[in-house]
């Protein structure tokens, strides 16, 4: 119980003194294929945004869906080296689901921004 | 016992941490609400339709405007050197602030207002304020509030003045209409704002008025004239006809510019400088005399000086386009703006679009690009809060193929921004944007010939159409907002 509220506490201190919070773009590399992932990318204030883009590459051993929050899912399979993006004007949040759907092993380098 | 203070120790850290947590992410929210902060009042935002049922004022545009017409002959003195005229403005409906002014549930409703003169200063914000008066009459004020440029002072502001209202006259005004001895009533205002970003209306609750009157001499005003609202260094020529050599002048300006930078990057003396520019090899040193060349040839500037284009070349919304696009072929490096964008905008391009893009001469290509860009530019500046799907984006939308038909004609134009659709759906109700940005698109094609149907500029024109209705917005967003994505009750509507 000690253990876990220190943990707790340390976590609590990191999460909430992350100043990337606001942020439009990141890397990450995704190895774990046994939970969905959820990421949101917040603009800038007073910065001028066209597009968001997502570009993941990599291989896996069946099919992931990459989907944008209310936008239909994209299914990627296999051997992976694509590049998504459209019209974005800084209105919104992006948020990003990482699904593994199919797919239990392998990497995906996925770059996303805006 | 023990176990009980422990368990109680427990607790009593996971509250503290619960709290830091919630301390330490509030930032954002504390600084937005010393942003909003309003002595006595709270600012609510409301729709259009919310103000135009209080108010009874059905056009917000009109009632602003016809008192300024009536009472100062249009023109309002900004300061010592320059004149807006007060008809020319824009007012932002999409985020509309009301306030309770008192307990008994007077109320105001703010405006940011933007005036069309391009050669606006950028720490000058307006806004237009409604509220009644002592008559119960609404009544229409127009603050101009100049941001603070001192980073060591605390005010967001470093001034605010009433430059407007609806039932008397701004002191720089009084007395134009003849010179002689008159009384001059001047009103000293106490502002309570200090601190606030913004959001203040800068109603009665905070700010306190002194009358002064005293009798001063007042000189004839100059005449007004077109020209003080443009640029003199561009020699606008609004009188209809009489159009000059000015774009073939601009562009050889540019090029001269051009010639000026290789003989500095490769150390030539004025000699070879000369020389250079008489010589047929300055359009393989720098691709542009060529491009020029076709571009007037192609569009017959020289022709027809007269033409919307003409006009349009020389104003400086496509001035800048214009300059843009050849400082990027001068530079022609990575760190231009516009290469930049370039790769941005290339990359989502759909492919019938990229094809198309592909087949076009480096310079219309740039001015494609410099077009979308000035477009996103203008919108955000004019109607940031409904960039998806509502004004902002009709206004985009339009504007970009109003300047895509002037730079590159109207055939490349329609085929350019019809194949920028061609994307695969990305959502149900994505068709609905798609429908919406293709008639955008066809009525922003039609307002090329800005000039000669009668604006002073291309933004004008634009404007009035989306005040008119001419040009069309979804409904029922996702959220409720004036900006998001289309849902399954979106209609396209009219923008009045």
């Amino acid at each position: 119980m000690k253990n876990l509220t220190i943990i707790f506490l340390i976590s609590v201190s990191i999460l909430s003194c992350d100043k990337t919070k606001r942020t439009d773009f990141k890397k990450i590399i995704l190895t774990d294929f046994t939970k969905k992932k959820i990421d949101t990318l917040i603009p800038h204030k007073n910065k001028t945004y066209y597009s968001y883009y997502i570009k993941v590459k990599g291989e896996i051993n069946d099919s992931v869906k990459i989907k944008r929050k209310d936008h239909y899912d994209i299914i990627l399979i296999g051997n992976i080296d694509t590049l998504i993006n459209g019209d974005y004007y800084g209105n919104e949040k992006i948020i990003w689901v990482f699904d593994p759907f199919k797919a239990t092993k392998g990497e995906l380098e996925i770059e996303y921004g805006l | 016992m023990q176990n009980k203070i422990y368990k109680s120790l427990t607790i009593g850290i996971l509250f503290f941490g619960i709290m830091a947590f919630f301390n330490a992410c509030q930032d954002d929210e504390i600084q937005q609400n010393n942003q909003q902060e309003h002595i006595g009042a709270n600012p609510n935002q409301v729709s259009l339709d919310f103000f135009k049922s209080t108010t009874k004022i059905q056009n917000i545009d009109t009632f602003a405007k016809q008192g300024l017409n009536q009472t100062q002959n249009g023109y309002l003195a900004r300061n010592s050197n320059t004149a807006y005229e007060l008809s020319d403005f824009y007012i932002d409906t999409d985020v509309i602030n009301q306030y309770i002014l008192n307990d008994q549930g007077d109320l105001s409703f703010s405006f940011k207002i933007h005036f069309l003169d391009d050669n606006y200063i950028p720490e000058e914000n307006y806004n237009l304020v409604i509220q009644k008066d002592i008559n119960d009459q609404w009544t229409a004020s127009i603050y101009l509030l100049i941001e603070n440029t001192d980073t060591n002072s605390d005010d967001y502001f470093s001034s605010i003045e009433r430059i407007y209202h609806s039932n008397d006259l701004p002191a720089g005004v009084l007395g134009r209409s003849g010179s002689g001895f008159t009384l001059m009533c001047g009103d000293t205002y106490t502002f309570n704002c200090q601190g606030c970003t913004g959001a203040c209306d800068l109603c009665s609750i905070c700010v306190s008025v002194t009358v002064t009157c005293e009798m001063i001499y007042i000189s004839e005003p100059e005449e007004h004239n077109n020209n003080s609202l443009t640029d003199p260094s561009f020699n606008y020529n609004g009188g209809g006809g009489g159009g000059s050599s000015n774009t073939a002048d601009y562009l050889d300006d540019l090029k001269d510019e051009c010639i000026a930078d290789i003989a500095s990057e490769l150390g030539l003396s004025a000699e070879e400088t000369d020389c250079l520019s008489d010589n047929s090899s300055f359009s393989e040193a720098c691709g542009l005399s060529n491009d020029i060349s076709n571009y007037l040839a192609d569009n017959q500037i020289s022709s027809n000086p007269n033409g919307g284009l003409g006009f349009l070349m020389n104003s400086p919304e496509t001035e800048e386009i214009a300059t843009a696009v050849v400082n990027a072929i001068c530079d022609n490096n990575e760190s231009n703006s516009l290469i930049l964008f370039e790769q941005d905008y290339k990359s989502r391009m759909s492919v019938s679009e990229k094809q198309i893009f592909e087949s076009m001469s480096r310079f219309n290509q740039l001015g494609y690009l410099a077009n979308a860009q000035k477009a996103t530019w203008k919108s955000e500046e004019l109607f940031p809060n409904s960039l998806r799907n509502g004004k902002g984006d009709a206004f985009r939308h339009a504007y970009w193929n109003a300047l895509n038909v002037i730079l590159l004609g109207d055939n490349l134009a329609e085929s350019l921004a019809t194949a920028h659709e061609d994307q695969p759906p990305t959502y149900t109700y994505s068709y609905k944007e798609t429908q919406m940005d293709l008639f955008n698109n066809e009525v922003g094609r039609s307002k090329h010939s800005w000039f000669s149907d009668g604006f002073s500029s291309l933004t004008n024109s634009i404007l009035n159409s989306i005040t008119n209705g001419e040009l069309r917005y979804l409904s029922h967003l996702q959220g409720g907002g004036s900006s998001g994505l289309a849902t399954y009750q979106s209609q396209l509507i009219p923008t009045n």
